[in-house]
């Protein structure tokens, strides 16, 4: 579950990222946070993942209150919560299986546990083929692809995709949503940042709209409103 | 724990080996700096060596007159040798002087003839007095103003006062010399240490998005500094080790202008050189290794507040 209670954050004095923000998004879920450019979407993803602090209120992942979390802690966070991000940010100099197995190694698993875990990630995006190719050799549907095997090889219970399909097309875009419906079957909670009012129509989730930074629509089956 | 080192340092040699023009480009600017610094190094040392050649050839001979009571010159030579500032002090006999006079003007008939006409030695002892250091030639000579030895030493020895000029000049001499040499090595040290450690911020730079990925993926801070380090520690080693090379080589390459230049003397600069090149060259070779060392942790963790 992740509760944001009544969660402020400001860059600089005056320039609003969310303000006075509470919801909550239970466990399973998937849920849609969609807005204009500069609406906060972003920045929600963000406090999530604690590459941001608020600046006033509580933003809590399960039992552990994140707020004010220590930046020795944030390494363990991130390793229960898998990310994808709109410019994939995949390790140039690693290899698909390699970037994979990266999430794995920086937790610790055994080389036997990544061994196992890594190949059948990789079949379930389908990128079984192509493990020892680097993500310059890839096209940019591949590339996401890579990412959302790197950010379930831990089966995390969040993921959080930041616009996973910005820089796809419409055919890769689908496929990257209907590998995300996938995952969140599964029981992952899956919060997607986007404002791509197509793939928020067709999914038929819950869709949080976000203005200037606050909640304007909460909708539990909802639609592209702006 | 032993998991994550091992991975790390496989990391390190991976990025170290796939990154191959950029580790390069690297280890040759390292070389270039740490010859720079250590063609200062040979140079000092070459310099050190020549100085010390033209000190050892540096004394005072005190001449004392024909009959000097041999307890005298026997008791200012113990007094001298006394000084914290001697040397050696060696003594020369009257009839040693005559037959070193002799051989130096062997061929000259009429001085060999005159000499042998006399029917005493014309010559006194003398004392050949060697000093530490340059600078203590003028409290050592203040011994021969006490007048228990003034009136015995020969008024016409002007070996004390041309010496004390010739002294003084070659010790301004070298003391310009290792001034100049001086700042030179610190100059040079300062332009090879900004090279080394801006090389190394500018290939941190480089990988600053993938130091900022690793931290989103949730690794440790030491788990993404850990390959930077090794990878900076492999540079250092392989630059040294290279830059060791070329500095040996130029040694080699070199080893005839040394013979020419020490000939005469009981002084072999290549073999010196390769005998003492750790103790010559340590400071360019382990400055290089460390600096990479720091300069990368501090430029990895500029990008680590993720």
């Amino acid at each position: 579950m992740i509760t944001f209670d009544n969660v402020t954050k400001l860059y600089q004095k005056d320039i609003v990222g969310v303000k006075d923000i509470s919801l909550t998004i239970t466990a399973g879920e998937f849920v849609s946070i969609v807005g204009q450019s500069g609406s906060g979407k972003t920045t929600m993803a963000k406090l999530i993942i604690a590459e941001e602090r608020a600046t006033k209120g509580r933003v809590v992942i399960g039992d552990w209150d994140i707020t004010g979390i220590k930046h020795s802690d944030v390494p363990m966070l991130r390793r229960q919560i898998g990310v994808v991000f709109q410019d994939f940010k995949l390790l140039p100099r690693k290899t698909v299986l390699e970037n994979v197995a990266f999430a794995l190694e920086v937790s610790g698993a055994s080389n036997t546990q990544i061994k196992s875990v890594v190949p059948q990630v990789l079949k379930i995006v389908g990128l079984e083929s192509k493990q020892d190719r680097f993500p310059h050799q890839l096209s940019g549907g591949e590339q996401q692809r890579v990412v959302i095997a790197r950010s379930l090889v831990h089966r995390p219970k969040i993921l959080v995709a930041d616009e996973p399909t910005g820089n796809l097309d419409s055919i890769n875009a689908q496929d990257i949503i209907d590998l995300l419906k996938r995952i969140n079957s599964f029981g992952t909670t899956v919060v997607l940042v986007t404002h791509n009012r197509e793939v928020v129509n067709t999914l038929r989730k819950r869709v949080i709209t976000l203005d200037h930074g606050q909640v304007i629509a909460d909708q539990k089956s909802g639609k592209y409103i702006l | 724990m032993f998991t994550s080192s091992l991975r790390i340092v496989r990391f390190a040699l991976q990025n170290f080996w796939r990154d191959i023009w950029l580790s390069t480009v690297t280890i040759v600017i390292f070389v270039l700096a740490i010859t720079l610094v250590g063609i200062l190094s040979g140079v000092k040392v070459v310099t050190d060596q020549a100085i010390g050649v033209l000190k050892s050839k540096v004394d005072v001979v005190v001449t004392f007159v024909p009959k000097t009571p041999e307890q005298t010159v026997l008791d200012l030579k113990t007094k001298l040798e006394q000084l914290p500032e001697t040397a050696s002090v060696s003594y020369i006999s009257a009839a040693d002087n005559l037959k070193l006079f002799k051989s130096m003007h062997a061929d000259e008939q009429a001085i060999t003839e005159g000499t042998d006409a006399l029917s005493a030695n014309p010559f006194g002892p003398s004392l050949k007095v060697q000093a530490k250091s340059l600078e203590q030639y003028s409290s050592i000579s203040k011994l021969f103003e006490d007048q228990a030895y003034a009136p015995f030493i020969d008024s016409g020895s002007k070996s004390l006062e041309s010496n004390q000029i010739a002294i003084q000049k070659l010790s301004n001499f070298t003391r310009t010399v290792n001034r100049f040499s001086l700042a030179l090595t610190i100059i040079f040290s300062i332009i090879a240490i900004l090279v080394v450690v801006n090389t190394m911020r500018i290939a941190m730079y480089s990988h600053r998005e993938e130091i900022g990925i690793m931290k989103l993926v949730g690794a440790s801070n030491w788990f993404v500094r850990g390959p930077f380090l090794i990878e900076s520690v492999c540079i250092g080693i392989l630059a040294a080790a290279l830059a060791s090379g070329v500095i040996i080589g130029g040694i080699l390459l070199l080893s005839h202008w040394f013979t020419a230049l020490f000939q005469g003397y009981d002084i072999n600069m290549t073999a010196y050189f390769l005998n003492h090149f750790f103790s010559i060259f340590w400071g360019p070779l382990v400055g290089a290794l460390l600096l990479s060392m720091v300069s990368a942790g501090i430029a990895v963790g500029r990008y680590l507040k993720v």
